[in-house]
């Protein structure tokens, strides 16, 4: 089992990350403009759509790892996407927390049932559910396999989901629309700037912790399967 | 033509064990009767003849009862290695996946065929939509709830205490299929048709390919024991 | 129908359940597969049932690799499991009736009420199989399995819960198979009942078969001797005059306590 290379690939993600967050916290809190009827606060977007951006990302992974698993049946890609999954539901929550916080300074409320903000919600739930069936399976192979079912299932609903909030009109602002099929920003040109850069930064931190938890995936099966072997040896 | 024998077997064969059991219909009937006492004792009186009460009560109902039957759909075929004697049927394997997903939808239409005229009659709600419509909308729904249902008992009966996990894993894939029951419902009591509710039937239609279609192509896996 | 098993292999989990079991059985032949728990006899037998996936070699029915063979082999084979793969609340004709029915079985009313009688299960014919004994459910299971007329039979444990009447059963109808040129691979874990009915005689150690022998060859006494001493090696080793019946001892011995389903 490979171990010394993803740490380093881990480090090296890190190394990028960190800096680049640094900056564009810059870019967003100091360096683009204030938003006109919003005023600072809408400086938390930044976060939030570099989050919600990086939540769908990852749960793309788990879906693209779970189709390689079945097909393939390597254990790496079983831990890519559990490891996926985990940071997925991160970004998720942290999607939500900025959502809430946002629209406690601007609709006055921490919450409220919003299709976009209903939809999010369910998305989390349904991949604390695929943490649950991990949780619940017996067996690595076994686990691995009913696992990656689900993780299928689940991204196959997520457009679904997503989709089905836009046809019931909500208050969820929408920043890209669409003016006779092409796609326009309304948006400062700084700010796109701005939330771009966010978007890029975070995702090096998704990428970063994918690596580490990886790693430390693969750890710890290393220490199950010592810990078996222990086990057989000092029953035999 | 062996593929639909084995599929008309398995549906016989789950006919014959409700008849004997009654664990997919009268009991998850039974479920969704006392729920609706239980609604309409907890809401207040003026509540009941409110707008949308009725179609959220309704599919609360038959939702939340319908768990009861399908998470033992292949809960019962891992007792006895039952599971193994299908995959022994000399036929494609996804003859037991549309086998198990047939009899599930024939299970939750029986249900919703007993209990929906009791909620109509407690709630006072008379449909102005034309029967056809109302049960091509009602069976849409079901269609795709004994889908995803199906798959969704299949991994958790290989799970750990998977009758417990079954609704939580069920009702987040489940969640779409809840908003389009609930919108057409809504346009069909109000309107008499699907009106401009009808992308919701085009939601539907295509959770309906998604989950009779992904289950039917990777099934091999979710049962390989 | 010729099996051929070419280094047949399953890893599960990092554990090796089967490792490189090579051996091939002849149409009208019996192979009687012994072993002590968890040897890896059952998961052998579901891996030649299609059941589990081998994770290397290859299984041949026919010449014929079992992957490229699809749905219809298992219209081949007849499969008794350690499990009865009955439904409780089904009626015993009601039982046969299914599966007969999921293989195609063409009349499959007249079959199953046929296969009744065979059983000896006329009198409970209407009863649900929950209620039968355990004896009457092996049986049930049995010609469950025959329904179809196979032409491999892969046992595990066909004689478990007979008694001493049913068990002269299962062995005139084992002969009646061989005798129609079915193969059969009979998983006993209380090898001797089976023997008369085997024509060769394999032992599964650990996933890996260590031993595998013609049973003309070798009276059953002699192979107990063997399958003690294979089991135990680091036993001091019975030599001389009175080895094979002090082998014969280690054998009963370490065949273990039937498992309260075993034995009239």
């Amino acid at each position: 089992m490979p171990t010394t290379r993803p740490k380093k690939t881990a480090a090296v993600l890190l190394a990028i990350a960190a800096p680049a967050v640094v900056f564009a916290m810059y870019m967003a809190l100091i360096w683009a403009p204030d938003e006109r009827t919003l005023g600072t606060v809408q400086r938390i977007f930044y976060i939030h759509v570099g989050s919600a951006w990086n939540a769908y990302l990852a749960f793309l992974i788990v879906f693209v790892t779970s189709i390689g698993y079945l097909l393939r049946r390597r254990p790496a890609l079983d831990a890519v996407a559990a490891s996926a999954a985990e940071i997925g539901i991160l970004f998720t929550t942290l999607t939500l927390a900025t959502g809430s916080f946002w629209a406690r300074a601007v609709w006055n409320v921490w919450w409220t049932w919003d299709p976009r903000l209903t939809t999010t919600l369910i998305m989390w739930f349904m991949y604390i559910a695929y943490l649950l069936v991990r949780a619940a399976a017996e067996g690595e192979e076994r686990r691995g396999r009913l696992a990656a079912v689900f993780g299928i299932a689940a991204f196959a609903t997520v457009p679904l989901v997503h989709f089905s909030a836009t046809w019931w009109r909500g208050m969820h602002p929408n920043i890209v629309q669409f003016q006779g099929g092409t796609p326009r920003m309304n948006m400062d040109p700084e700010m796109i700037v701005t939330m771009l850069v966010a978007v890029a930064a975070l995702t090096l931190v998704n990428a970063a912790l994918l690596a580490y938890r990886v790693d430390l995936e693969h750890l710890s099966r290393r220490v199950a399967l010592l810990r078996e072997r222990v086990r057989l040896e000092v029953e035999s | 033509m062996s593929w639909a024998r084995a599929l008309a077997a398995i549906v016989w064969k789950d006919l014959r064990l409700e008849w004997r059991t009654g664990e997919a219909v009268l009991t998850p009937a039974l479920l969704a009767l006392l729920l609706l006492l239980v609604i309409v004792f907890a809401l207040p009186p003026a509540a009941a003849r409110l707008e949308g009460v009725f179609t959220a009560s309704l599919w609360t109902a038959v939702f939340f009862a319908g768990t009861v039957g399908l998470g033992r759909s292949f809960a019962r075929e891992r007792a006895e290695g039952r599971l193994w004697g299908l995959l022994l049927a000399p036929v494609d394997r996804s003859a037991i996946f549309l086998a198990k997903g047939l009899s599930a939808f024939l299970f939750l239409a029986m249900v919703a065929l007993v209990t929906m005229p009791a909620f109509f009659a407690v709630f006072g709600q008379r449909l102005e939509a034309p029967l056809w419509l109302w049960t091509a909308t009602v069976g849409l729904v079901l269609l795709a709830y004994s889908g995803v249902g199906t798959l969704v008992s299949a991994v958790a009966a290989q799970l750990r205490a998977g009758d417990v996990l079954y609704p939580v894993l069920l009702f987040p894939l489940l969640v779409p299929v809840v908003l389009a029951a609930v919108h057409l419902t809504d346009a069909l009591l109000e309107t008499g048709g699907w009106g401009t509710a009808r992308s919701w039937v085009h939601l539907l239609i295509m959770y309906n390919l998604l989950f009779w279609g992904v289950p039917y192509l990777i099934f091999e896996y979710v049962v390989e024991v | 129908m010729h099996v051929d098993l070419r280094a047949v292999t399953r890893r599960v989990d990092g554990r090796r359940l089967l490792d490189a079991v090579t051996l091939s059985v002849e149409p009208g032949q019996t192979l009687l597969l012994c072993g002590p728990n968890g040897a890896g006899k059952s998961t052998l037998l579901k891996v030649m049932a299609g059941l589990l996936p081998p994770t290397g070699g290859e299984i041949l029915y026919d010449g014929r690799p079992a992957s490229r063979w699809g749905p219809a082999l298992r219209r081949r084979l007849g499969v008794v499991l350690h499990e009865t793969l009955l439904y409780d609340e089904l009626t015993v004709v009601d039982n046969l009736v299914f599966a007969a029915r999921l293989f195609g079985v063409p009349d499959a009313r007249r079959r199953a009420e046929g296969m009744v009688d065979a059983a000896g299960l006329r009198l409970v014919a209407r009863e649900p199989a929950g209620r039968l004994s355990r004896g009457m459910k092996q049986r049930l299971a049995l010609v469950r399995a025959l329904l179809h007329r196979p032409s491999v039979l892969l046992l595990d444990e066909p004689y478990a819960g007979l008694d001493a009447r049913w068990s002269a059963w299962l062995t005139d109808l084992l002969a009646a198979e061989r005798a129609r040129g079915t193969s059969v691979i009979l998983v006993a874990h209380e090898w001797r009942t089976a023997w008369p009915v085997a024509d060769r005689a394999a032992v599964l150690l650990r996933g890996r078969l260590a031993r595998l022998l013609d049973t003309a060859a070798w009276d059953p006494d002699r192979f107990g001797g063997e399958y003690g001493r294979l089991l135990h090696p680091e036993r001091p080793q019975a030599a001389g005059p009175s080895g094979a019946a002090v082998g014969a001892t280690a054998a009963v011995l370490s065949a273990g306590a039937p498992e309260g389903e075993s034995g009239p």
